[in-house]
């Protein structure tokens, strides 16, 4: 039964692959926002996850912060979501002040595609706007 | 018997423990950009660019001053600009009213005057070849209110169709 117990151990320690996120372009720009038109729509994102195998993965996406202008002015980073496929792996979303948000989970290496949109809104002060979203790759 | 009960419960804890660790992990950033751009839509008449109001004679001992037909238009001011930004909205008449017939005649503009409701919508009186404000706001937004218009009566105003335009200008630094 000690022997048993001691077999766990190595399981526990063993050096498993690691998993890559690849998100490409690093940087995209939503169309001018003018008159009356609902929502915009950025280029679509590419994400590659590289997992061996049969590897389980999640991705998860945080904003930064809203959208923000050099002026100072903000959008609420929930006024922007997001279109992906293909499912099941990749699923649609929307961002959430500083929560982590699910973005696709899967097994083995998977390449998706993410569509983002951002609201218009009469409310929103003239201006340029930025905003940093953090994916993350996780694995067991 | 005891042994192997704790062996047991020490195998369900090991693997709970390696069945809760996201062991690998992979970051990337993502900058998104937008731009805003400066904006001003003005509608009046439910959603339209132009209007028409119609005074009809009474008789001014009654009607000492006549409403107009229809009683009163929308309007909705619609910008995009700074956060601190005077948005801005004038009427300047193009003349007098004037009529043709049965002889050239003219009534001053400025009888004519308005009543406002809605948020920054402000009441006035028409001015020849002047910019009246009529509306004031600060910084973007959606802003609906209504004009009511009336003519002052009198008995002194000569007979006639009169007519004018004014106009509407709405101004997002």
């Amino acid at each position: 039964m000690l022997m048993a117990v001691l077999g766990l151990a190595p399981r526990a320690s063993a050096q498993m692959p690691g998993v890559q996120l690849i998100v490409t372009p690093p940087n995209i720009s939503f169309p001018k926002i003018t008159g009356n038109m609902p929502v915009a729509a950025a280029p679509p994102l590419t994400v590659q996850v590289v997992a061996p195998g049969q590897r389980p993965w999640r991705l998860m996406v945080t904003a930064v912060g809203p959208l923000q202008s050099g002026e100072g002015a903000q959008i609420p980073n929930q006024q922007v979501s997001w279109q992906a496929g293909p499912s099941p792996a990749f699923v649609n979303g929307a961002l959430s002040s500083g929560q982590p948000q699910l973005v696709g989970r899967g097994q083995g290496s998977k390449v998706g595609v993410l569509r983002f949109f951002l609201k218009n809104r009469w409310g929103y002060a003239e201006g340029n706007y930025s905003l940093r979203l953090h994916f993350t790759l996780s694995s067991p | 018997m005891k042994i192997s009960k704790i062996l047991i419960a020490f195998l369900a804890l090991s693997l709970v423990a390696a069945g809760t660790a996201w062991a690998a992990t992979d970051t990337n950033t993502l900058t998104i950009n937008a731009n805003v751009a400066n904006q001003a839509t003005l509608t009046i008449n439910s959603g339209s660019k132009t209007a028409t109001i119609l005074f009809v004679d009474s008789d001014p001992d009654i009607t000492p001053s006549i409403s107009s037909n229809p009683a009163s238009l929308n309007v909705v001011a619609k910008a995009k600009t700074g956060s601190a930004s005077n948005v801005t909205l004038t009427v300047t008449a193009n003349g007098d009213l004037i009529s043709t017939a049965p002889t050239a005649e003219t009534i001053a503009i400025s009888k004519v005057t308005w009543t406002a409701s809605g948020t920054g919508f402000s009441p006035g009186a028409m001015a020849k070849n002047t910019a009246v404000p009529c509306g004031s706001w600060t910084g973007s937004g959606k802003y609906t209110g209504t004009y009511s218009y009336f003519l002052a009566n009198s008995w002194d105003l000569p007979v006639g169709t009169f007519t004018q335009t004014a106009t509407y200008t709405l101004t997002a630094p």
